[in-house]
């Protein structure tokens, strides 16, 4: 489709156009001119799909712009990667939002989590039958376990699962003086050293129990409010 | 690292490491020694005991950071989800032979804290941003057509898209304005202020750009998306 007044218009214009840089003669022409138009459209289409498709493409990963900025990179990377900040306005909001992420709490200075809650390491109070860490070794009447932490304290036994190949693992919490042991609820994290956990809730009687557990070495948390004890390498075998 | 921490049996190590974190939380004189002996048994050593032991040293940690984090929400998922991923990431990323790069348990943790951006900042890259503002709609009345780009995008990879835009640029202006227009999606005007020394002005940035666009809808690699 032709121009309906030729040579008024450059291409440039139109793309000017689409960024809302052009001057107002160029939009008061492409309202009358079908053919500017449709030109205008095809270029807005093109670099619409080509910014879709690569938007970002040529940008570090977070966690590359992360060891730049804690200096973790070889120089020529360093480099390239401060190069890209000068460009990428986006980078550039990433690494601030980094900062202000690691400033928030220095770690491991300031008041986490952690420091709100309890925690307690149970000691195992029954010795293991073989291995300072055989917490639960499958030997025929000595798989149950007996820990302390606090005022509290847990049993672990284990026993067959539904399912085959796997283990169950029944847990006991009891206070020494008989109080309750959660007021409102609790719950116990087995944690897989491949970082997998699990999540059993903790009953009023203080029970507790994972039905289909592969064998391994596991830790243990009970979380009972802000109280959290802690068992580590509890070994589970057949 | 004192020979007599290497020969120290783990659950010695798990509860002094604790111990140790509670008086550095308390702001009491603390031994980081405890620590890194259970992170290099665990990174070092590949012992599963202690990968245990840390994780759940540090877990309710790396979960706090998840919770403070301003892209936790965006990311979707649960806390917990991105608690796994950041130590997931800290294992593979940290692995044996860089161990020795962090001087500290500080430096450690620092880089734990890393990984849990990390993962979450993947995530909301991941997204897919807002649909362009057609500017063109507005002020001309004219309506862009129906779009099958999310069909063609589908069906190519972006990364062998970058690579035949490349190969159709013939200068360091191109290539300027095919990563600063294209990958970066700024204005030429942005691009000119950024390197007033590779253009002579705004409309010299347009009219490479405009260069461009032309070759990359004619060339047969890419015609059928950039068309
Ligand atoms: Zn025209
Ligand atoms: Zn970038």
């Amino acid at each position: 489709m032709d121009c309906i007044q030729p040579g008024t218009i450059a291409p440039e214009d139109l793309l000017a156009f689409l960024d809302g840089e052009a001057p107002p003669a160029v939009g008061e022409h492409l309202r009358r001119c079908p053919g500017c138009a449709a030109r205008a459209r095809a270029y807005a289409r093109s670099q619409d799909r080509l910014r879709a498709a690569l938007r970002r493409i040529d940008c570090p990963s977070p966690l590359v712009l992360g060891e730049y900025e804690l200096r973790l990179l070889a120089p020529e990377e360093g480099r390239r990667i401060a190069a890209h900040l000068g460009d990428c306005p986006r980078c550039a909001a990433e690494i601030g939002q980094l900062r202000g992420f690691l400033a928030a709490e220095p770690a491991p200075t300031a008041p986490g989590p952690v420091e709100r809650v309890r925690r307690l390491v149970a000691t195992l109070v029954a010795a293991p039958p073989r291995g300072a860490y055989a917490g639960l070794r499958g030997a025929d009447d000595d798989d149950t376990r007996t820990y302390r932490a606090g005022d509290l304290t847990l049993s672990l036994s284990t026993g067959p699962s539904a399912r085959r190949g796997r283990l169950s693992l029944d847990g006991l919490l009891w206070r020494e003086g008989g109080g309750a042991v959660t007021a409102d609820g609790g719950s116990a994290i087995l944690s897989a050293a491949g970082g997998a956990t699990e999540t059993a809730e903790i009953d009023d009687l203080g029970n507790f129990a994972f039905d289909e557990v592969a064998p391994g070495t596991y830790g243990l948390e009970v979380a009972l409010g802000d109280e959290h004890i802690v068992v580590e390498g509890v070994v589970l075998a057949r | 690292m004192g020979a007599g921490f290497g020969q120290m049996a783990l659950a010695e190590i798990v509860g002094g490491c604790r111990e140790e974190t509670g008086k550095f939380l308390r702001r009491e004189p603390s031994d980081d020694r405890f620590c890194l002996e259970l992170l290099r048994r665990a990174i070092v050593e590949g012992d599963q005991a202690a990968w245990g032991a840390a994780f759940a040293q540090y877990r309710g940690l790396v979960l706090g950071w998840i919770r403070l984090h301003p892209a936790a929400s965006a990311a979707g998922e649960d806390d917990e989800y991105w608690t796994n991923r950041a130590f997931d990431r800290f294992w593979s990323a940290v692995g044996p032979e860089r161990f020795a790069a962090f001087p500290s348990l500080a430096a450690l943790l620092r880089y734990l804290k890393l990984c849990a951006h990390s993962v979450l900042l993947d995530a909301v890259r991941a997204r897919p941003p807002a649909p362009p503002e057609a500017l063109l709609d507005r002020e001309a009345g004219i309506g862009a057509a129906p779009d099958a780009a999310a069909e063609v995008l589908d069906r190519l990879d972006a990364q062998d898209l970058w690579r035949a835009v490349n190969a159709e640029l013939r200068d360091e202006a191109e290539r300027t304005v095919a990563r600063l227009c294209l990958a970066l999606d700024l204005k030429p005007r942005e691009v000119y202020e950024r390197h007033p020394e590779r253009f002579a002005s705004v409309a010299d940035v347009y009219r490479v750009k405009r260069n461009l666009l032309d070759r990359l809808r004619r060339s047969p690699a890419l015609r059928a998306f950039s068309g």
